[in-house]
């Protein structure tokens, strides 16, 4: 009897843990005026801002989620093309070198268009030379993988405990240059190790790096994108978040708009 | 034949309605607007190494198969697909193949208007040379 009062209580406990950190309680206080106002239908990806491995496997996972968000998503491997050729890429390069943290930048004021307005002009050109409503910069402040073999009842045999810390800005422009959205999220995951069935279900497959990279960009992009929490596991990181409106294409478009008005809910 | 403990009840349950509860809390997943089948994994490998020509073509090739699907189906081909395998041709140097691709992606989505004009002149202007 005692055993069965301890597990209930075990249970409640657990039960109100679960329900806390996987609540949906979204503080009120992000202010979508200006993005409803631009109300963009289209997105083109400006040159990424980060080390190029990492940009290409973001690259790769990107237009899904925000086409599955309801946005025209201008093409992808075309538009990146296009601005390699009319030096976008080298310009984003450089804006992201020069505020580099260790050069004495800070990555913060990158994405404060008052603090600098390169970001906020560039999106206007890009804007202009692709005719997209909004243009979203991805900012990939760090992308480390560690490995952890203190852990892991098998970690010798099947597969190694690795923690992955990624730390993204997310910063939607739209064609005027006013800032529709952002959001900003230091993502910590983890993978392999750390429990029985963790292992016998990784251990069927052992993935490559860039595979993991691209899955863990599927899964932040989600996060950002729709605040939504992910399938695969991120420790001590989930946030109720402010997601992307839905665009035009997705069914839940005007309920969408309606709600985000001045006014609204 | 012997008991379990309580102890080992208990955690039994714990795992069993942990299972359960993170089960409940993740969101399912909605129905998708579009048909993407690989896209990712090919535009994935296809960019991880760009001078790779078979990855090229397996992308190029997913792109097709996607396309052809949704067409299939009646449904309208992701944003942003048809114009990605119109470029693929225009790449080839199948430049009137490639026009109709930009034509298409612009009818079926208007956003995509002024920047399948602009790759129409510039497949015209090669298939000219």
């Amino acid at each position: 009897m005692i055993a069965i009062v301890r597990a209930v209580a075990m249970l409640a406990i657990l039960a109100t843990a679960a329900g806390c950190s996987f609540g949906t309680h979204k503080p009120a206080t992000y202010d979508y005026t200006p993005y409803v106002a631009n109300n963009p239908r289209s997105v083109l990806v400006a040159p990424m801002m980060a080390q190029s491995e990492h940009a290409r496997h973001y690259l790769a996972t990107i237009a899904q989620p925000l086409a599955e968000r309801g946005y025209y998503v201008m093409p992808i491997r075309l538009t990146q093309d296009l601005l390699v050729e009319e030096g976008y890429q080298e310009r984003a390069r450089e804006l992201w070198i020069a505020w580099r943290p260790e050069e004495g930048g800070s990555h913060w004021d990158l994405v404060d268009e008052t603090k600098h307005p390169g970001v906020r002009e560039m999106a206007i050109e890009l804007a202009g030379l692709s005719s997209a409503d909004s243009v979203l910069f991805v900012f990939i402040e760090e992308w480390r993988h560690q490995v952890d073999s203190s852990e892991g009842y098998f970690s010798n045999w099947v597969d190694a405990k690795m923690n992955h810390y990624i730390d993204l800005d997310y910063l939607l422009i739209g064609a005027e240059g006013d800032t529709l959205w952002r959001a900003r999220k230091r993502v910590e995951y983890t993978r392999g190790g750390g429990g029985f069935f963790s292992e016998i279900w990784n251990a069927k497959h052992k993935a490559s790096d860039e595979e993991i990279d691209t899955a863990i960009a599927r899964d932040v992009n989600r996060l950002m994108i729709e605040a939504r929490r992910t399938k695969n596991e991120m420790t001590g990181s989930w946030f109720p978040g402010y997601p992307m409106l839905v665009g035009p294409y997705h069914p839940a478009y005007e309920a969408d708009r309606t709600r985000r008005q001045p006014g609204g809910q | 034949m012997k008991k379990p403990g309580p102890i080992l009840t208990a955690t039994t349950l714990v795992i069993v309605l942990t299972l359960a509860i993170t089960g409940l809390a993740e969101a399912k997943d909605p129905p998708r607007l579009y048909y993407w089948s690989t896209y990712e994994q090919e535009m994935f490998l296809a960019y991880d190494l760009p001078d790779d020509e078979d990855r090229q073509m397996k992308l190029a090739a997913t792109l097709l198969r996607i396309i052809q699907k949704s067409d299939e189906a009646g449904r309208k081909p992701p944003p942003g697909l048809v114009a990605e395998y119109g470029y693929f041709l225009f790449q080839r140097g199948e430049y009137y193949s490639a026009i109709d691709h930009f034509s298409r992606e612009a009818t079926l989505w208007p956003e995509s208007k002024t920047l399948m004009e602009r790759m129409v002149r510039r497949a015209q202007a090669e298939a000219g040379r």
